[in-house]
């Protein structure tokens, strides 16, 4: 499905290994098949709290982003978290622009948008409200179907 | 704010509170009506023909309005207090009781059909009730002969209006502007024009922590049933305390936290006394001298002063968004932190929707940080950037 584009630029796997290790040294790595698993610690903003996520690479997938610990939560039994697929993994992309190609480094969007996803998440928790959307209108259920 | 360096606890600590300082000042339409009925007020009393005015009244603001550390009331129903002082000339009325004062004061004001329905006699100020906005209280004063000390000592009706006391608003004003450096210099007019209140001025840390201080005891009064508000400690007390420890934090939430520690200090050091609290421009006049007949009140105020402290303390540990947003709430108020806590986000989204986000390294902390340890965010990143 590439352009010509896509095929010059996309990183190889030990590129993106190569980035990861300068960005996040403290993240551990796991090569499976011919892509690889990072997990690893974060905090949003000094506030935050911080949080282990597994992010699970192969070239041929849009990489697949969990959080370990601390576990998430509803704010109510009946509420699904906003942005999170069934299988309990993040949704990134809201709103819809920014959207994973694969001549992406991960060091710099999946885990910052992983970040992102997760300051928002505990706005939510203190407000009820996911305000991701800034001033565009909340996108919803992109995720939760 | 475009920080280059990483933010931390402080920082976004701050930037919530002084969000929620900010929510409690004047709206710019309440401070203009504010401003409009004090020099109209002011104009009456000493304008040439005003009975007044052979006395050579002065008008100036006193108390929050000087100094700019007004906060909303925190109960429905309450109004802002704008205290403001009408001097006499110096050996004009000597010879007149307070009362007599008071009286003449309240005379000259009743003589306007347009003021004499919202005149209200109070022990020591008249006040003119403005139902629904805001009050009026004109404190008269005049020359302490006796006073070397600061030319801007007075004297006043004490709470009774039995007898005249000292004090100095207007020195206490610009001791208070010294420790807040936010000292320009006053110059002296026949009514003295209000500083500006409203959320767009600048503020000082001191200023903002006094507030935040003000907010705390207010909220802690009202809805702690141990506490009696009607006990509460007087504003000029805790502004006074705080303004005198205060040594240039720029951090609104260290500034308060050191502010009350210093407190706790200072009733350690009395030794089961009360505070005394001395006007720093008036050694005669005591803010606190109402707890030498409240030890309930007091009582009450070292609770109230030690609670504080620990819960500062423990919101300055919290790491999670929402158990900030809710101890900020028990301390600050409900709706202004939440206020405050989605204003926050949207200053995130913005400065994402900026494209100078960054990410840094090791622990992804989104910021405008710039440098060799950050990752660049922005939306279409290629690989190599």
């Amino acid at each position: 499905m590439g352009t010509n584009r896509d095929s010059w630029f996309v990183p190889s796997l030990s590129e993106q290994i190569e980035r990861m290790r300068r960005s996040f040294p403290g993240f551990n790595l796991t090569r499976i098949g011919g892509g690889a698993i990072w997990t690893g610690a974060i905090t949003p903003r000094p506030m935050c709290d911080t949080y282990q996520i597994r992010i699970v690479y192969h070239p041929t997938i849009v990489p697949v982003v969990r959080v370990l610990g601390p576990e998430l939560r509803r704010i109510v039994e009946w509420e699904r978290i906003p942005h999170v697929y069934r299988d309990g993994s993040l949704c990134l992309f809201w709103p819809k622009a920014e959207e994973w190609r694969p001549w992406m480094s991960i060091d710099s969007t999946i885990i910052p948008w992983a970040a992102r996803w997760l300051f928002h998440y505990e706005i939510w928790h203190a407000t009820g409200d996911w305000e991701g959307g800034g001033e565009h209108p909340e996108s919803g259920g992109d995720s939760n179907a | 704010m475009i920080l280059t360096t990483l933010p931390d606890v402080e920082s976004d600590l701050d930037t919530l509170l002084n969000d929620v300082v900010e929510r409690l000042e004047l709206a710019p339409s309440l401070y203009e009506l504010v401003e409009e009925r004090y020099l109209a007020v002011g104009n009456w009393l000493s304008q040439p023909g005003s009975s007044l005015a052979p006395m050579l009244p002065q008008i100036y603001p006193q108390g929050s309005f000087r100094i700019g550390t007004t906060v909303r009331p925190f109960t429905d129903g309450l109004e802002y207090d704008l205290d403001f002082v009408c001097e006499f000339g110096r050996g004009l009325c000597d010879n007149l009781a307070p009362v007599a004062v008071l009286d003449r004061v309240e005379a000259r004001l009743r003589e306007s059909p347009h003021y004499a329905g919202l005149v209200e006699r109070k022990n020591r100020c008249i006040r003119l009730n403005y139902r629904g906005d805001f009050h009026l209280d004109v404190l008269p004063g005049r020359p302490d002969s006796d006073a070397t000390a600061d030319p801007g000592c007075i004297l006043v009706p004490d709470r009774s209006a039995g007898e005249w006391k000292p004090s100095n608003p207007r020195g206490y004003g610009r001791w208070f502007d010294v420790r807040s450096s936010a000292g320009a210099t006053r110059t002296l007019k026949g009514i003295e024009p209000l500083p500006d209140q409203t959320a767009g001025a600048e503020k000082t840390t001191l200023q903002r922590s006094v507030q935040a201080l003000k907010r705390a005891r207010d909220v802690a009064y009202e809805t702690n049933p141990l506490l009696d508000p009607d006990c509460a400690p007087a504003s000029v007390v805790l502004t006074t305390l705080l303004a005198e420890s205060y040594i240039g934090a720029n951090s609104t939430f260290l500034a308060l936290l050191e502010g009350v520690r210093a407190i706790i200090r200072r009733i350690d050091q009395a030794s089961g006394q009360r505070l005394v609290v001395r006007n720093p421009s008036n050694p005669d006049e005591d803010f606190a001298e109402r707890w030498e007949n409240a030890p309930e009140a007091y009582r009450q105020f070292v609770r109230w002063i030690h609670d504080l402290e620990r819960q500062l303390v423990d919101l300055h540990t919290r790491r999670s968004l929402p158990s900030i947003k809710v101890s900020m709430s028990a301390i600050f108020g409900e709706r202004v932190t939440e206020d405050a806590v989605r204003s926050y986000s949207q200053a995130f989204e913005t400065e994402r929707a900026s494209g100078m986000q960054t990410a840094a390294f090791g622990t992804a902390m989104l910021s405008t940080a710039s440098g060799p340890a950050v990752i660049p965010t922005r939306r279409n990143t290629f690989y190599g950037d």
